[in-house]
């Protein structure tokens, strides 16, 4: 080997070639310092996202204690005079996110079981790109379909119903959720080695005793995983909730009232067009580093338990 | 071995029904939630079709619903998607390509993987507070195209980059192999084999990103997109025109007068819907109140606009001599009228227009010359999704006919957008056999 390699060979433009390899190796190095800032860009924006919220909502509390704003009972930032509770849109938040859950998960498992257990190959291939449809559907649809087709049609079954009501809003935002839930819970399932079904299969168990006693247990830190990135993205939502919810602080834990989320907040505020620098503007920052940080401590935990999953086969 | 009692067979045959009961349940479960797609679109054709028509997509946003279009917000969405794919598709193959091919096993590595996946999980709602403090004001860009282009990029960054991965990733080890082999560098591996070989997988992800980026509302609405916008972005090298912009933007001075009037401006905005005529006769009527209940001011200016021969400097001075009447020229060259009420202080002051007591501040951009190439990235700029929004927040069930007709052309854009993205995914797989 060495004695080989030590060896020159001579070619015969060898300068030519010398030369063309090192403009090679130096756009190589070039190359690979301009793919590195790509991926580094991704960091400065998590950077800037933090310090713009940060920023903001420490002028904020420079005026609002920390106390008033986690206990204040009333949010009317932009009147006078203005009071900084963030309870009333929590409320909001969490009951739209609660009724979107009773949606989304037992449907979003419901379909992930039967799409991996029961469904033949060809029916789940063309099933799966008509629920992604349902999930590309925007928003603002969404929401529009919430106040003018959910929102009657409840008031037919409840009487007194308001025109705005969060249940109609968390409804929608449920069925805009389950292929999230679904898709993320099937893609668990069926990492699931196939001896375990076999195994259960070999038994004599059915397939629903199989899909719910081997499959779904063996699945289960990926489902979670799902549930917990879909309330993420129901604490998250915005248009639907804007829309169809009313655009009115409410402390009130009754899915029938109307009521604001954190999110839709944000967009009333915004539509007035705050004054920067004023406490109405600060206070969309406040309200929204409270939202970033709650769905911050669902995605971290959605992506570890994803991540263990993935591992365990 | 135990022979089988009556009560095991009915216990299989109980068990056998469950199991058909779930299977059956599963198929209606599926058929509802796809049930509700169906609905969602017969719903809004059965609401908005009649309206949708040429003059709907031909014509700018209107006071009155019968009239009002959609032309600028598919100008807007256009130009807004046009720049959201400059940034998203280069920025996101290029980092989805170094973590891929170049990136090592080390802690940065880590921490920028568990930082895409948790920027993916961000409230688009946060990303638009982000591009409100960064973009807006830090950068001073605007409430521009770029502004929204930028935001939107950023947003539907994690979507390219996962896709470009999971692409690059199929690509089997010994095509490298054999690069490497034939004396290739890294970078002519990536560029002459694993992006050629990934690209249809990272053309489907780029369309579903962008697919996601045309229907996103509320990031464009926090850095205060328009909700009424009648003119188009100034075309690359036209020439500019005498420009009457009314903004429905009020802000007064005092916190206590912005209160009621904030409300006024938001039931108002987007219900202007066209230059006041007098404009067109080169006079224009200045009309104003401080409060509800105070008496009207009003200044009458005679200006020749129609000729556009009239410099900003003669604009300028006109103004200033009427005695109510201040005009300022902004650092982006639009001119600002403010006007002052007489005892009270002056402030950045909104005309209000007497009759139906509106508010209404406006510029008056300079003429003449024309426009650079790249004039149209700082445009004043409104999407398909918010001029929807603006209209469904309408009590007047007219203007609920506009969002659903709105609401039609969006849908068929994303739900064809993603058509091809699945169509291209599925030739995909069945073409490629390594």
């Amino acid at each position: 080997m060495s004695k080989a390699a030590t060896t020159p060979v001579t070619l015969a433009p060898a300068a030519a070639a010398a030369g063309s390899l090192r403009r090679n190796k130096r756009y190589a190095a070039v190359a690979e310092v301009v793919l590195f800032l790509a991926a580094a860009s991704s960091v400065l924006i998590t950077i800037g996202i933090v310090a713009v919220l940060t920023y903001e909502s420490a002028s904020f509390f420079e005026h609002v204690s920390v106390r008033e704003f986690l206990t204040g009972r009333e949010w009317t930032p932009l009147f006078e005079p203005p009071k900084f509770g963030i309870l009333p849109l929590l409320s909001g938040t969490l009951v739209t996110t609660a009724v979107a859950l009773c949606v989304a998960i037992p449907a979003g498992t419901i379909i992930a079981v039967w799409l991996s257990e029961y469904a033949p190959y060809k029916f789940r291939e063309a099933l799966k790109p008509a629920l992604e449809l349902l999930s590309a559907v925007p928003t603002v649809v969404f929401g529009y379909f919430a106040l003018q087709l959910v929102t009657p049609l409840l008031q037919k079954i409840i009487p007194g119903l308001p025109g705005f009501n969060m249940l109609s809003a968390g409804l929608v935002m449920g069925v805009m959720i389950i292929p999230y839930v679904a898709s993320l819970s099937e893609d668990a399932m069926r990492a699931v080695p196939i001896a375990l079904r076999e195994g259960a299969y070999a038994m004599g168990a059915t397939r629903v005793q199989t899909a719910w006693k081997v499959v779904f247990p063996a699945a289960l830190s990926g489902i979670s995983a799902a549930y917990i990135l879909a309330v993420a993205r129901a604490l998250g939502e915005t248009m639907v909730v804007a829309i169809a919810a009313g655009q009115e602080p409410t402390l009130t834990i009754d899915p029938r009232d109307k009521a604001e989320t954190i999110s839709a907040f944000i967009v009333r505020a915004s539509l007035g067009d705050q004054p920067h620098g004023s406490i109405g503007y600060q206070s969309i920052f406040a309200a929204g580093l409270s939202l970033a940080l709650m769905t911050l401590v669902f995605n971290i935990a959605g992506f570890f338990l994803r991540r263990r999953f993935r591992e365990a086969y | 071995m135990a022979t089988l009692t009556d009560a095991h067979i009915s216990g299989i045959a109980r068990r056998r029904r469950i199991d058909l009961c779930f299977a059956v349940a599963g198929a209606v479960v599926l058929t509802l939630a796809l049930g509700v797609l169906v609905a969602l679109v017969t719903n809004l054709a059965k609401d908005g079709a009649a309206r949708l028509g040429w003059d709907f997509l031909t014509s700018f946003p209107s006071r009155r619903a019968g009239d009002a279009g959609v032309k600028s917000a598919i100008v807007g969405t256009a130009l807004v998607m046009f720049v959201t794919a400059c940034t998203a598709i280069p920025l996101g193959i290029a980092a989805g390509l170094y973590l891929e091919e170049y990136a090592r096993k080390n802690w940065f590595t880590a921490i920028v993987e568990i930082n895409i996946a948790n920027l993916a999980g961000v409230p688009s709602i946060i990303w638009g507070l982000m591009a409100l403090g960064l973009f807006v004001y830090w950068m001073n860009l605007g409430r521009s195209i770029l502004t929204a282009g930028l935001t939107l990029g950023l947003l539907v960054l994690p979507i390219v980059i996962v896709a470009t991965r999971e692409a690059v990733r199929a690509i089997p080890q010994i095509i490298r192999e054999a690069s490497y082999a034939c004396g290739a560098t890294r970078l002519q591996t990536v560029w002459h084999h694993i992006l050629p070989y990934s690209l249809s997988g990272i053309i489907t992800g780029s369309i579903i990103a962008l697919s996601r980026a045309i229907g996103e509302t509320a990031p464009l609405i926090t850095i205060g997109a328009l909700t009424y916008i009648a003119f188009l972005p100034p075309p690359p090298f036209g020439e500019r025109p005498w420009h009457y912009d009314v903004e429905s933007r009020a802000t007064f001075d005092t916190a206590q007068r912005t209160q009621p009037l904030e409300d006024v401006s938001r039931d108002i905005s987007g219900s202007h819907d066209s230059p006041t005529p007098s404009l067109r006769d080169g006079e224009i009527t200045f009309a104003w109140r401080l409060d509800p209940g105070t008496p009207i001011t009003q200044s009458r200016l005679s200006l020749p606009l129609s000729s556009g021969s009239m410099s900003l400097s003669d604009l300028v001075s006109a103004i200033d001599a009427d005695e109510n009447l201040a005009a300022t020229i902004s650092r982006a060259g639009r001119l600002r009228i403010t006007a002052d009420a007489p005892g009270e202080d002056p402030g950045e002051f909104c005309i209000t227009n007497d009759t139906t007591g509106l508010i209404e501040a406006f510029s008056i951009a300079p003429g003449g010359g024309r426009y650079g190439a790249t004039d149209w990235i700082m445009s004043e700029f409104t999407v398909l999704p918010i001029q929807m929004f603006n209209w469904v927040s309408r009590p007047d069930s007219r203007f609920q006919v506009n969002a659903a007709a709105t609401g039609l052309v969006l849908l068929t854009l994303t739900l064809m957008m993603n058509g091809i993205a699945i169509w291209l995914r599925y030739r995909l797989r069945r073409s490629i056999s390594w």
